[in-house]
């Protein structure tokens, strides 16, 4: 794995027509760190990963990786330093799972030090801690929603990059398979990684995620611990829900109950 | 592992393919010609035969079968090359130069040079006008169906560019005086690679492989873009300069080929679809292996056309869109019953 940057985003803006997808948004992410992302539908989680992954551009504001404007990366460098799983992606021919995954090292082809033995191996690995190796010569068309999920994030693991940053990659996995995706995560960052995930299920962020980032309708609405953002005035506020909090193992969690009477 | 020697024996397969079929078509024709005789004579090798008779075997086969060949080769290599990589741009199966409107546009554009006599002061006016038409249309197209458009999209914007096309070939049509118009016309619409001169290859050989090398750069983004646009540009890949590369590979080695030839329908939709399972469908690897199945085919329909006996010769693109034009219909039927 390339050794994690740390990623800054300052002032980042960007309006679709008149409406401001991202206002004045203030984001960053240390190697080590699993950041949740959260927000109810809208609120521009998804366009502000795309940004940091250097996939969309912001209208105004500066993103930095390293101490290096993101915008001044080589494509291929970048690429090898940032991992990004898209919302919704999706294959469009009828790859085999090893073939889908063998384009996470696209990025380093023309690396001198690169070997087909590295290749090899970067997707073996890939594809083991995923659990999907067995899967490896199967079309990915073939395999169940969840089934997919897993091949799409054994090919972000094999870029091998130090920063990962991952639009909903829980989404559609039954709940062994969420737990294993967040463990997975949390392992990466403590192999190094920073890692940004964008995650609608509340209960999963706040146990796993180290910080949080809550957007609303394109701004930072709060910034921190998961207890911090999650208060009960939060989540009125931006998700219009009441949770029920308790204590397991001495670890506070929370699941969402109900609407909010407003 | 075991897929890369596969796809190495594909593409020895495929070769070995073409370098027969080129000497089939060498020995097809109306005149019977002892064709090694021939290629030893050629390289200067003569024993005792009788040497008018051996002048004149020579003679048509430099004349005539040779150039024939060649240009089919070339076609053919285009036409299945552009066709899988925008098949692989577009990630439609059904994008194909001819069924998309860029022959037809590539021969409008042809016509236009030719009937403007810019061709008669100009040798390479005939393929530049080809190269802006098919440029043309692969732009409309883009427009019209590119980021990943439905398989329905692609359809009604190959109709549209198709008609377009259409329309402004009917209206030269209309507006020559010439009575061999029509027939000019009429030899654009029906491609053909018979009867045309080394002449017409050395004019366009050097900007379809312009074309064919920008078509295989793109090859590693077209592999990308099987993940989406946003993925694929997360991998490092420039997607303008993707765009740009098959656009103009396209119209370089379609056009120019189209301003020589004529319009061959359907090779570059039957080509890639049949090689893409022995490629495990990856579209990188789909571009050689549709060069030398599209050189292969054309070589094959344009040995086929001479073998069938028919009072006038059946013209090459009447051939292939005769066994194009059912898969199509066989293509579109099983692609509805996929995703529609």
């Amino acid at each position: 794995m390339n050794p994690g940057l740390r990623i800054t985003a300052e002032n980042i803006c960007l309006k679709r027509g008149e409406r401001a997808v991202l206002d004045s948004v203030e984001f960053n992410v240390v190697p080590g760190e699993v950041v949740g992302l959260l927000g109810p539908n809208g609120a521009g989680k998804s366009t502000l990963l795309s940004i940091l992954a250097g996939v969309a551009r912001p209208d105004s504001g500066v993103v930095s990786l390293g101490t290096t404007h993101l915008g001044q990366w080589a494509a291929p460098a970048r690429a090898r330093a940032i991992g990004y799983l898209p919302q919704h992606a999706d294959v469009y021919w009828s790859l085999t799972v090893w073939n889908v995954v063998a384009l996470g090292r696209l990025p380093h082809r023309d690396q001198p030090d690169n070997t087909l033995e590295a290749d090899h191996q970067a997707i073996e690995q890939a594809l083991r801690r995923t659990e999907m190796l067995d899967f490896a010569e199967r079309p990915f068309n073939s395999l169940s929603g969840g089934e997919r999920m897993r091949v799409l994030v054994a090919r972000l693991l094999a870029v091998g990059a130090g920063l990962l940053l991952a639009d909903e990659p829980v989404t559609g996995l039954d709940p062994y398979y969420q737990l294993e995706f967040m463990d997975l995560f949390v392992d990466q960052a403590a192999g190094g990684a920073g890692v940004v995930l964008v995650l609608h299920d509340l209960a999963l962020a706040a146990r796993y995620c180290s910080r949080l980032v809550l957007l609303n309708a394109g701004t930072v609405i709060a910034a921190g611990a998961p207890a911090e953002v999650l208060s009960d005035d939060r989540l009125h506020e931006v998700y219009r829900i009441d949770a029920v909090r308790g204590v397991y193992g001495g670890q506070p969690f929370l699941v969402p109950w109900q609407r909010s009477l407003s | 592992m075991q897929a890369r020697w596969a796809y190495g024996a594909l593409l020895v397969v495929l070769s070995v393919a073409v370098v027969v079929l080129a000497v089939v078509s060498l020995s097809q024709g109306r005149a019977p010609l002892q064709i090694f005789d021939l290629l030893f004579a050629l390289l200067g090798e003569v024993e005792g035969a009788n040497e008018a008779q051996l002048d004149l075997g020579v003679l048509i086969l430099t004349e005539l079968r040779i150039p024939r060949m060649l240009l089919g080769i070339m076609v053919g290599a285009s036409l299945g090359m552009a066709g899988a990589a925008m098949q692989g741009l577009l990630r439609n199966p059904l994008a194909e130069p001819g069924i998309v409107g860029v022959s037809g546009c590539a021969a409008l554009g042809a016509v236009l040079v030719f009937y403007s006599g810019l061709s008669a002061q100009f040798m390479l006016a005939l393929p530049v006008g080809g190269i802006l038409g098919a440029w043309v249309a692969v732009l409309l197209l883009y427009a019209l169906a590119g980021r990943g458009a439905s398989i329905l999209t692609l359809i009604l914007a190959g109709v549209a560019i198709n008609a377009f096309a259409g329309a402004m070939t009917a209206l030269v049509l209309n507006l020559s005086s010439s009575p061999f118009a029509f027939l000019e016309i009429i030899f654009w619409q029906m491609g053909s690679v018979a009867d045309r001169s080394m002449e017409n290859i050395w004019l366009c050989l050097p900007l379809m492989m312009i074309g064919w090398f920008m078509l295989w750069r793109a090859a590693p983004a077209l592999d990308a873009l099987s993940l989406g646009e946003d993925t694929a540009s997360s991998l490092g890949f420039n997607l303008p300069g993707v765009q740009r590369l098959v656009i103009g590979g396209t119209a370089l080695c379609v056009g120019s080929g189209v301003a020589v030839s004529g319009v061959i329908g359907f090779v570059g939709l039957v080509v890639p679809h049949l090689l893409r399972p022995w490629v495990g469908h990856r579209p990188g690897r789909l571009l050689p292996a549709s060069a030398l199945g599209g050189a292969a085919l054309v070589l094959a329909a344009d040995i086929v056309l001479r073998v069938i006996p028919t009072d006038t010769e059946l013209k090459l693109g009447v051939v292939t869109a005769l066994v194009g034009a059912p898969f199509f219909l066989y293509l579109v039927r099983k692609l509805r019953q996929e995703t529609l």
